[in-house]
C-alpha cells in the first residue's frame, strides 16, 4: 500500500518526528510504500543541514536523509514553513540575497501542492503532529 | 468508511480525546499514542462509557506505555499495539484522523 506522511512536529521539541521516523521504518519493513514525507510547519526544522546533535544523541535530520537515500523517498518542506524558519536552499538563498543555504541534501522545498498531489496519488495519509 | 484515530495528547492537559470521542463513529478504532497513552491512568468515567456506547476498541502503543512506566495499569478494554500493528491499523482503516 502506497502511504504518505505529513509530519508538523519539531525535532528535539516534540515526539511525534520521532513516532513518525519509527512509522516510516516500520511500514517500509512490512513491504509498504512511501510516495512523500511532507514536512510542514515545525516539521520543517527537520530539513535543516546545520542540526548538529552530540555523538550519543540522534541526529534526526540525518536519519530522515539515509531513509529518504535508502528507499528513494521523496521528502518535501514546505517552502513558506521553511524560509520563515531559516531552512532555505541554493536558490531561495540567492534569491533572498541570503549569504548561506542550509537545506539537507536529499530534501526539497515545495509548495503545499505537493501535499495535496501525494494524498490524491496515496492510498493512506498518516499525519503526526506538534 | 472506518477511521482511525489517533490520540497524541494527555488527557490531563488537552481536550483532544473529549474533541475525538464526540466525533467517533461505529466502526471506528482508537489508537492513543505518546502522552496519549496517559489515558491508561487518568481516564474518567464519562469517557469509559463514551468508549463502550460507541463499542469503540481503544489501542494504545506498546513503547510509550513502557516508556511511561504504565505498563501495570494496562487493562481492558485497552489493548496493546506494536509499531506493526499502528501500520496495520492505518491499513485496515480507509482514513486515519490525527488528534493534537
Amino acid at each position: 500500500m502506497k502511504f504518505s506522511l505529513l509530519v508538523l512536529a519539531a525535532p528535539y521539541s516534540d515526539q511525534s518526528v520521532g513516532t513518525a521516523l519509527r512509522f516510516a521504518q516500520t511500514l517500509l519493513q512490512q513491504g509498504h510504500e512511501i510516495f512523500r514525507v511532507f514536512f510542514y510547519h515545525n516539521g520543517v526544522y527537520a530539513s535543516n543541514a546545520l542540526s548538529t546533535a552530540p555523538q550519543d544523541e540522534a541526529n534526526i535530520p540525518r536519519q530522515w536523509q539515509q531513509l529518504a537515500q535508502d528507499h528513494n523517498i521523496d521528502m518535501v518542506s514546505c517552502i513558506a514553513s521553511a524560509l520563515k524558519r531559516g531552512v532555505l536552499d541554493e536558490s531561495e538563498a540567492q534569491r533572498y540575497d541570503q549569504p548561506c543555504h542550509n537545506l539537507i541534501a536529499g530534501f526539497e522545498l515545495s509548495g503545499l501542492g505537493q501535499l495535496v498531489e501525494a494524498s490524491a496519488q496515496s492510498d493512506r495519509v498518516v499525519s503526526f503532529g506538534a | 468508511m472506518s477511521s482511525l484515530h489517533i490520540v497524541n495528547k494527555s488527557p490531563l492537559s488537552h481536550s483532544c480525546l473529549d474533541e475525538c470521542l464526540s466525533c467517533c463513529q461505529q466502526g471506528d478504532e482508537l489508537l492513543l499514542i505518546e502522552d496519549g497513552v496517559l489515558a491508561l491512568s487518568s481516564l474518567k468515567p464519562q469517557q469509559l462509557d463514551k468508549l463502550n456506547a460507541l463499542g469503540l476498541q481503544p489501542y494504545v502503543l506498546a513503547a510509550d506505555v513502557a516508556a511511561r512506566g504504565l505498563s501495570t495499569r494496562l487493562l481492558p478494554p485497552f489493548q496493546s499495539c506494536d509499531d506493526t500493528g499502528f501500520v496495520d491499523l492505518c491499513v485496515k482503516h480507509p482514513k486515519s484522523i490525527s488528534w493534537f
